[in-house]
């Protein structure tokens, strides 16, 4: 016969309200159910009260007109929708983020390691680094970065060029010259691809003839020279046979090239007005060249500089600056198109002043080259065919095909208000870049430095008797092991450099809290905008310690 | 045995949750049919349900459902019938009303940063201000004490949020009136006490003349104003790029111009003429002769509480009326005591109970002239020839004079 075991009889004579487990899950669904009640509480008041006052519920405003602009970032205009311009705002952070991250890491690193170190004074620079801005709040730091440092460079007129390079340094930010893909960049791709394919053959080739003979061939040079050899090919090639860009002009002015612009550049000078300034003739034939112009400018600029001339002999400077600039060349074209980067670039190596007019389209700029207002319309060919046919006039027009490398080379340049052209970093990011740096640098270096403090001494002394020396030590042995120690403390840094991102609005960067503020005052929607704060930052931060706390699981030293 | 405890807590706790969503349950319905009643009901009026009991204001909000529904075309007559509900209280009354005077103070939502309309002197530690001015002159009609106020200074931010939750009372903070803020933002717009425009701040040695002169130009701007929006539309318009640089605040936005981030400022032509005595060289710059857009700026109120709106509205048209019919500070007491002229006296509360309507005493203008002045004192003070801005009344002048302040009649 069966028995009953004692322990159910045990079992049976403990009640339900004194049983742990029970009471346990009771607790717990208690909690969640409170927690659910406020949620719901909290949605509802919110609800009632913005339905009362005519406020909108719901996400239904992303998709207005945004009507505001947005200095840098993804391609927006304002004529986009809220969406859109929070995106933009969305995809700064997440620049300023990423670039703010890796760069804290070398920073740490760099520091860390440095405040160990047995040299006096860079143990002591590296500690008074430290000292120092972690005691300073971050908006202090970013305030004084940006209204101490970076607006108190020399302005853009008078902006600072290293070795008279085209690159310009000013309190506007650092432009310099960029490399713009055009219409047979991607085919050169394939050409490099190609020629990496034959380099890694090449290779092969003459590992196996080295091996074979047992005398050594230069496999570096021919891998070399061969792939400078098909990406040159491919280069040219591409220049010649895919480029798709050409310039349109008036016909009567019997323009084959852009060299032709020198001399109708030179002519647009009005010789008759500087000579009633005084210029006199051996002076005049200075100016028949355009970079003898170019000098002649230049020194008429380092002279205004000096700042200490009489009323009247800056004004006849100025005047004959302004006659020097008239005969500048117009150039329409689309915003940022190759067309139109290529046609001032090239006019800008011969010292031919150029004026650009931006438009947004196409069609915009073709009717400002209809009215008159520049000298050349560029762009791709067909795009400039379809301009000409709608002209009053199309066989006064002529369309010059320029070919053009995969790469085109953007040059900055001064152009009126500002730099036109290049590439540039805004003060605003180098900024909050900078002190976003500086500040979590400075924190993370002390977990660095945690870290490896935390690898046993006897790590350090086997690895000096197996002679190793220092950075072998450092990199094979410490940091190894001193990683464990160093990950989650160092994610809740990156963390905390992704939030405080958020402090760019003080500085004029448009991250996302800054386009948000601005939506929220256009659309008065606050709730909703700062859930989607809630949500971004959220989504970013999950995304970070996920990745990191991955890495760590891969990096740990494996326990028994 | 183990089934059997997990069976009954599963009921119970099945139980308790019945009943918590029962009760919010409850509520969420009491409030579904308040919002309904919105229509003749203010919202304040769920505030007071909560003090009387439940079945009462079922009984109330369903009679007033039943009115509601038959006096929809005729929202007019619903205010007289709730009104004679004296379970309840005055339906067309909000709570504001109520809640300042609990108080005893006078919450404003204002601006610190900007001389003349609203800022904090560092000196004297005191906000002063057109704006400010307008904040004591309520406090003065509705607590009888124009310095019962607090100022909030807020951010272009927060402004919008403070007044929407109730935190301030009223937002008086060169706030431009335009459609989507009077009505998706869910604010009611108090008649314009000052008529502006947006202008542009160059350099004079930049040889701008005018807006077309910027192609390229960095402009300073401040984020989420009306001013940020039209340089956008302005700009797109005819055709002429421009790269801004929006600041956070006013301080900010004008400190990079100053330093030379930005080639022009722009804001509201008042903000201009304020802002430009705090650069390091006032001289060097000079307010182009454009104006960008139209700025009526003026006190607000959120929606929902038609009695308040109508008390900020007629105080400002009281202090309108006072200086076309020229009682000053200086005169009110006399004029109330011995003036013959019916339209003074209907003003001043010594004939007519005016005052009754909107829930104050009826010589609640005579405190507001005696404490704060009539409009053309508060310009004055402010913004007057013996200040640093000297700000020609233009537009900003009586009717009488051929501008546009213009008070509607008090009768």
């Amino acid at each position: 016969m069966a028995t009953t075991s004692p322990n159910v009889n045990q079992e049976a004579a403990i009640p339900f309200w004194r049983d742990v487990r029970v009471l346990g899950i009771i607790g717990q669904i208690i909690v969640t159910v409170l927690v659910l009640a406020g949620i719901l509480w909290l949605i509802n008041n919110f609800r009632t009260n913005a339905t009362a006052q005519g406020l909108d519920i719901g996400f239904g405003f992303l998709n207005t007109t945004a009507a505001f602009d947005i200095k840098e970032g993804i391609e927006y205009e304002s004529t986009d929708t809220f969406g859109r311009a929070l995106w933009v705002g969305i995809i700064n952070t997440i620049r300023v983020s990423f670039i703010g991250i890796i760069l804290t890491t070398f920073v740490a690193l760099i520091v860390g390691i440095a405040r160990l170190s047995n040299n006096w004074l860079i143990n002591k620079v590296a500690t008074v680094y430290i000292e120092i801005v972690r005691n300073v709040p971050l908006l202090v730091l970013l305030f004084f970065l940006y209204f101490g440092v970076i607006l108190s460079l020399p302005s853009v007129q008078e902006a600072v060029r290293p070795f008279g390079w085209p690159i310009f340094l000013s309190q506007r930010g650092i432009a310099m010259p960029g490399l713009t893909p055009t219409a047979g960049f991607p085919i050169w791709l394939a050409f490099i691809v190609l020629a990496f394919i034959l380099v890694m053959v090449l290779w092969t080739i003459q590992s196996r003839q080295e091996e074979r003979t047992g005398e050594p061939v230069n496999k570096t040079g021919s891998s070399i020279a061969a792939f400078i050899i098909v990406a040159g090919v491919g280069w040219f090639a591409t220049g010649a046979f895919t480029s798709d860009q050409a310039i349109m002009v008036a016909s009567s002015r019997n323009i084959g090239d852009f060299q032709d612009f020198e001399p109708i550049y030179l002519l647009q000078i009005d010789d008759d007005a500087l000579a009633e300034t005084g210029v006199t003739g051996a002076a005049l034939d200075r100016l028949t060249t355009a970079d003898g112009v170019a000098v002649y400018k230049e020194e008429i600029n380092e002279l205004l500089q000096t700042g200490d001339l009489p009323e009247a002999e800056v004004e006849i400077l100025e005047t004959r600056l302004d006659i020097l600039n008239a005969g500048a060349i117009t150039v329409c074209g689309v915003e940022n198109s190759v067309g139109e980067i290529n046609a001032a670039s090239q006019l800008r190596r011969q010292n031919i002043p150029v004026n650009v007019e931006n438009e947004p389209t196409m069609r915009r700029a073709g009717g400002v080259y209809a009215a008159g207002d520049c000298d050349i319309l560029a762009g791709r060919q067909a795009e400039l065919a379809a301009e000409r046919t709608i002209l009053d006039d199309p066989n006064a027009h002529e369309l010059i095909p320029i070919n053009v490398s995969p790469l085109i080379v953007n040059t900055p340049a001064l152009a009126g208000f500002n730099i036109q052209g290049g590439i540039s970093l805004t003060p605003e990011f180098a900024g909050i870049l900078i002190g976003l740096i500086l500040y979590t640098g400075a924190f993370a270096a002390e977990i660095v430095r945690a870290g490896i403090l935390a690898v046993s001494k006897g790590q350090t002394e086997a690895a000096r008797a197996l002679g190793l020396n220092d950075g072998q030590r450092l990199r094979l042995i410490v940091l190894p092991q001193a990683m464990r120690v160093i990950i989650p403390p160092m994610t809740s840094q990156y963390l905390n450099l992704t939030k405080n991102s958020s402090l760019a609005v003080a500085i004029a960067y448009p991250d996302l809290v800054a386009v948000g503020n601005t939506v929220m005052n256009q659309s008065g929607l606050a709730v909703q905008v700062i859930i989607i704060f809630m949500v971004s930052y959220l989504t970013l931060s999950l995304s970070i310690s996920a990745f990191l706390n991955w890495y760590n699981k891969k990096v740990a030293l494996v326990e028994r | 045995m183990q089934r059997k405890h997990i069976l009954l807590s599963v009921l119970t706790l099945l139980a308790l949750s019945l009943l918590v969503t029962a009760c919010g349950g409850g509520q969420v319905v009491e409030r579904v049919v308040t919002v309904e009643v919105e229509k003749i009901v203010t919202v304040e009026v769920e505030k007071e349900v909560e003090k009387i009991v439940t079945v009462e204001v079922e009984a109330e909000v369903e009679e007033a459902m039943e009115e509601a529904a038959v006096a929809e075309a005729a929202p007019t007559e619903a205010p007289a019938e709730t009104t004679q509900e004296t379970a309840a209280p005055a339906a067309q009354e909000g709570a504001t009303l109520e809640i300042v005077r609990d108080r005893g103070v006078l919450r404003c939502g204002g601006n610190a940063s900007v001389p003349g309309f609203g800022y904090l002197d560092p000196d004297t530690s005191q906000f002063a201000g057109f704006d400010i001015d307008y904040c004591k002159a309520v406090a003065a009609a509705v607590l009888g004490d124009g310095e019962a106020i607090e100022v909030r200074q807020t951010t272009a931010q927060e402004r919008f949020p403070v007044l929407q939750s109730g935190e301030v009372d009223v937002l008086i903070r060169n706030t431009t009136w335009t459609i989507s803020r009077d009505t998706s933002l869910g604010f009611n717009f108090v008649p314009t006490t000052f008529y502006d425009g947006q202008g542009m701040m160059v350099r004079k040695d930049s040889g701008v003349e005018s807006l077309s002169d910027l192609e390229g130009a960095t402009i300073c701007v401040q984020q989420g104003t009306t001013t940020e929006k039209n340089l956008a539309d302005v700009f797109r318009a005819i055709s002429v790029g421009y790269e801004p640089v929006v600041g956070e605040d006013a301080t900010s936005t004008r400190e990079a111009y100053d330093q030379g981030r930005c080639d022009a400022f722009t804001t509201d032509k008042s903000g201009l003429v304020s802002q430009q005595i705090l650069l390091a060289n006032p001289d060097d710059h000079v307010i182009l002769d454009v104006t960008m857009s139209k700025e009526p700026l003026g006190p607000l109120v959120r929606h929902g509480d038609d009695q308040w709106f109508d008390i900020v509205k007629w105080v400002t048209f009281g202090t309108m009326q006072a200086e076309e019919l020229g009682i000053t500070s200086a005169n009110v007491e006399e004029m109330a005591a011995t003036s013959e002229d019916p339209v003074i006296r209907n003003l001043l509360g010594v004939e007519g109970d005016l005052g009754q309507g909107l829930g104050l005493d009826n010589d609640f203008m005579v405190e507001v002239i005696k404490q704060v002045g009539n409009y053309g004192e508060i310009y004055d003070r402010n913004l007057g020839p013996d200040t640093p801005f000297n700000l020609a009344r233009g537009v900003n002048a009586q009717w009488t004079d051929g501008g546009l302040i213009y008070a509607m009649p008090f009768r």
